[in-house]
């Protein structure tokens, strides 16, 4: 790439593509350009391209830099790409740097008083005078900014090529019914077409065309799905202290309680609770779980790390919950509107002594939809605080799916004993006692009218009677109890996705939003180097049987994380001592999403 | 269930107290189980929650679902549990350390939210159980382990705290005055609402053996014409250094959270049909 633009020939010759491009868009935050960045990506999807729209944003509310890229590809590939074909330059802020940070041969609009022209000669340029257009369509001085996004839409639908009726139908949802404020924006749409089509000479370097793969399939955003999820999952207290990127989860469920949990005589059958803090917010969601209501929360790292010491009360009194980490850029604070997977080593054995977390990684929004009902289900089986570790990139940003699949599994709610259970008893119950042999004890809930029913817990010393015992032989009795229902959970919790390619030296193993990134490096090797890669997806702790097997039937396994230090690889390091050098770290920490040729150029340099 | 079936040794448990001699907790579990008694609480239907501490180990020596949670977080569990539950009666306990110091943050939101549970708070003016440092009620200039100069901060009233943070049920009483500990504990319980009970419990350990004596010869009543729903008023009882009044300070007629969210769900009564899962599935597509 260096060598082309050395060559500094205008613009620089690439290969035409249809059907394969991102767009970047470097717009002021506030400045409500996520209507029209929303419009221009539905219009994408509905042509039948697949894609996707990530929001790159500040911690802010309004006046600092934000991005938004949209990755259509034909083949389905639309994981993050760092390379931007399409530059929208919105921002006088950055648009020196989003300009020279393009390859040659991109095409870049731009507001034409940023005069981004000047920083390059290797790139296409189409300057607009966005404010005069968005003036032809409104003399309201406010509605004008709003709409210059608008008009930009318009623009690069004409030069991609993207249908003005799908335009229309994009910005009829967006507006949901607003009819006023529709037809508005479409004046704007169309006085951006027109200018281009009048003034700007066309394209056909990057060109959208109708195709038919999205058909059938939504887009929406990881932390909607597990709201939705949970909803179906039977939760009836959700507790939460506000904290991006995990807010909007709450938010969701709030607006989807309201919608389907109020009985016809206006009776709420949920609770919501806005807590003080986290710690608050894991408090109420073990009291509420103890009581028997199916009950979470959704945090971010910060949060986690205040919710510590409950997580250790509900590990060794046995208390259920939901915990969702929508995890982001750490330590503190650091980058809060940034994505990351840093919190795995923190949250496998969250709290003080010997702790271990079941915890369900989704790598798709179909899965944040289903795990949020596996998380439910699996908190009363096992009794414990079940952790859900989406992120970011996941939670927040736009991903295709099939529809979800209606959950037709009854509820599960695992060893409670009624009140006609304790009298066939006779009595002989024990609160912590491993009946079963799974590790798994016997719980009743208040409420239930039985002279054995009622018993006292505590997250210090107890029998397996539930009595206060500082006894040696009672406290180890305990903790390998729980041990040993930690090892049954490997039978429960979502078993990996396995692609084991024949006679593949290598693998591959990723989980969560590093997913699309990890498929198509998988393919890149293929194509580019032919190397077959195997691929194992993590889904869940504890690990199950198939990734030592996985681990055991490769000579090198790449470990795809988006954090530091390898937090995952260290894990299976810890479980899998004898195959510790053959694991190998591929680590992605700079905040933004992970993308495949980032784990292609780190896997060649070790492998090629 | 028309005759009375409990009775105050029906709320025993098998556990012990742990409690020194002579700790001023032992009445107020005492009160605690004539109390339950009097008002026939069915003991399957209640539901005791604790923090750490001395007299947060009360929970265990009562017949009742009980859970002893962390220092300081026995509130949010207790919410946790009535919001899950609004039919059973939850009852929070815990020492003066436990709500204010490390748990001052739930005790003000619990409050405010008005959350209908009854907070008793043992109150002895130090840290029991990790022997002897001072709390945020051990007066200014006490000696403790933690303050061997005298106590250089300035405490606290849990009183005038409970009212600023807008409880809408706060009392007094001293363990040693049973009878009155007895009536408060049940008004508290029958409040609709967040009440806060503040009974002041010596630690004849820390706070040395006269605790009893010198607290009975400050105790006090309020006077016949208090007015208990003025907030003004029962601010005054408060704060006090040579008098421990004790009864009644505020109560004020309100509706609980359950009635706040029963105005917000006829608010929201405006039944549409239920859509299905395909419907609300394809608002993505």
């Amino acid at each position: 790439m260096t060598e082309q633009a050395a060559t500094l020939e205008a613009p620089v010759a690439r290969a035409a593509s249809v059907n394969d491009l991102t767009i970047h868009v470097a717009t002021v935050n506030g400045s409500g350009s996520q209507s029209s960045n929303n419009v221009l990506m539905r219009a994408i999807f509905q042509m039948g391209i697949p894609v996707s729209g990530k929001n790159l944003f500040p911690s802010n509310i309004a006046g600092l830099p934000t991005w938004f890229t949209i990755r259509a590809n034909k083949d389905g590939w639309v994981g993050r790409k760092k390379e931007v074909d399409f530059m929208i330059c919105m921002n006088a802020q950055t648009a020196k740097d989003d300009v020279m940070a393009l390859d040659p041969g991109a095409i870049c609009m731009y507001d034409e008083p940023l005069n981004c022209a000047q920083y390059r000669d290797d790139l296409r340029f189409y300057p607009v005078p966005f404010a005069k257009l968005a003036a032809e369509v409104s003399d309201d001085s406010r509605l004008r900014k709003l709409l210059t996004n608008m008009v930009y839409v318009g623009v690069a639908a004409e030069l991609l090529g993207i249908e003005r009726a799908e335009l229309e139908v994009a910005l009829d949802k967006q507006f949901k019914g607003k009819k006023k404020a529709a037809e508005l924006n479409v004046a704007a749409i169309d006085k951006g077409l027109e200018f281009a089509k009048a003034n700007l000479s066309p394209q056909s370097l990057f060109r959208l065309e109708r195709m038919n793969e999205t058909a059938g399939k939504i887009i929406i955003d990881g932390n909607s799905a597990a709201a939705l999820g949970a909803v179906f999952g039977g939760v009836t207290v959700v507790t939460w202290y506000p904290i991006t990127p995990s807010s909007s989860l709450c938010e969701a469920i709030i607006g989807y309680a309201k919608r389907f949990r109020v009985e016809p005589d206006g009776k709420a059958t949920f609770a919501i609770v806005q807590a003080e803090d986290e710690l608050a917010a894991v408090g109420m969601v073990l009291g509420a779980g103890w009581a028997g209501a199916r009950s979470m929360t959704a945090t971010s790292g910060p949060g986690i790390s205040l919710m510590s010491e409950f997580a250790g009360l509900g590990y060794f009194a046995e208390i259920p919950g939901v915990i969702w980490d929508i995890q982001r850029v750490g330590p503190s604070t650091g980058l809060p509107t940034r994505t990351a997977q840093g919190d795995i080593l923190e949250v496998a054995t969250l709290s003080h002594g010997d702790t271990q977390h079941i915890a369900l990684i989704p790598g798709s929004v179909a899965e944040c939809f289903e795990f949020a009902i596996q998380a439910l289900d699996l908190a009363e089986i096992f009794q414990t605080p079940i952790f859900v570790l989406s992120d970011l990139d996941l939670g927040m940003n736009n991903w295709m799916s099939e529809p979800f699949a209606y959950p037709e599994a009854p509820i599960r709610r695992g060893k409670v004993l009624s009140q006609e259970k304790l009298e066939e008893l006779k009595g002989q119950w024990g609160r912590y006692a491993d009946v079963d042999g799974d590790g798994i004890p016997y719980r009743t809930l208040p409420g239930t009218e039985h002279p054995m029913a009622s018993y006292f817990t505590r997250g210090s010393g107890h029998d397996a009677q539930a009595r206060y015992s500082e006894r040696p032989a009672d406290y180890v009795a305990t903790v390998d109890r729980l041990k040993k229902k930690y090892a049954t959970a490997k039978q429960y919790v979502p078993r990996p996705e396995v692609d084991r390619k024949p006679g593949a030296k290598i693998g591959y193993i990723a989980f969560g939003s590093s997913h699309l990134a990890t498929l198509e490096s998988q393919q890149q090797m293929k194509r580019e180097k032919g190397i077959d890669v195997s691929y194992l997806r993590l889904r869940a702790l504890p690990f199950t049987d198939e990734v030592f097997e996985f681990i055991r039937t490769h000579d090198r396994i790449y470990v795809i994380e988006q954090n530091r230090d390898g937090q995952m690889c260290d894990l299976l390091r810890l479980e899998l001592a004898e195959e510790a050098l053959k694991l190998r770290k591929v680590l992605h920490y700079d905040g933004l999403p992970i993308d495949a040729r980032f784990v292609t150029d780190v896997v060649c340099e070790l492998e090629c | 269930m028309t005759e009375t079936t409990y009775k105050p040794n029906d709320y025993k448990t098998e556990l012990k107290p742990v409690w020194c001699p002579g700790c001023g907790d032992f009445g107020v579990l005492n009160a605690l189980y004539r109390a339950m008694a009097e008002l026939q609480l069915v003991p399957a239907d209640t539901v005791m929650v604790s923090g750490i501490g001395c007299s947060s180990r009360l929970p265990g020596y009562v017949e009742t679902y009980g859970i002893n949670t962390l220092h300081g977080r026995a509130l949010p569990l207790a919410t946790g549990v009535k919001v899950a539950r609004p039919e059973l009666n939850v009852i929070a306990v815990g020492g003066d350390g436990d709500g204010i110091a490390i748990g001052g943050n739930h005790f003000m939101h619990t409050a405010r939210r008005n959350i209908d549970l009854t907070y008793i708070m043992m109150d002895n003016e130090i840290y029991g159980l990790t022997k002897g440092q001072a709390a945020p009620t051990t007066p200014t200039g006490d000696k403790t382990k933690s303050t061997t100069y005298g106590n250089p901060e300035h405490s606290v009233d849990p009183c005038e705290l409970a009212i600023s943070f807008g409880a809408t049920w706060v009392a007094r009483a001293f363990s040693g005055d049973i009878k009155l500990v007895v009536d408060l504990m049940k008004k508290a319980m029958q409040h609709k609402g967040f009440s806060f009970l503040n009974i002041i419990s010596p630690c004849v350990t820390w706070r040395g053996d006269d605790q009893f004596k010198e607290i009975r010869a400050k105790l006090a009543s309020l006077p016949a014409d208090h007015d208990p729903t003025d907030r003004a008023q029962a601010l005054r009882y408060t704060r006090e250094t040579d008098k421990v009044t004790s009864g009644v300070l505020y109560d004020v007629i309100t509706s609980s959270l359950d009635d706040e969210l029963e105005v917000i769900h006829q608010k929201a009564l405006k039944v549409k049909d239920h859509p299905t899962f395909k419907e609300i599935v394809s608002t993505f597509y």
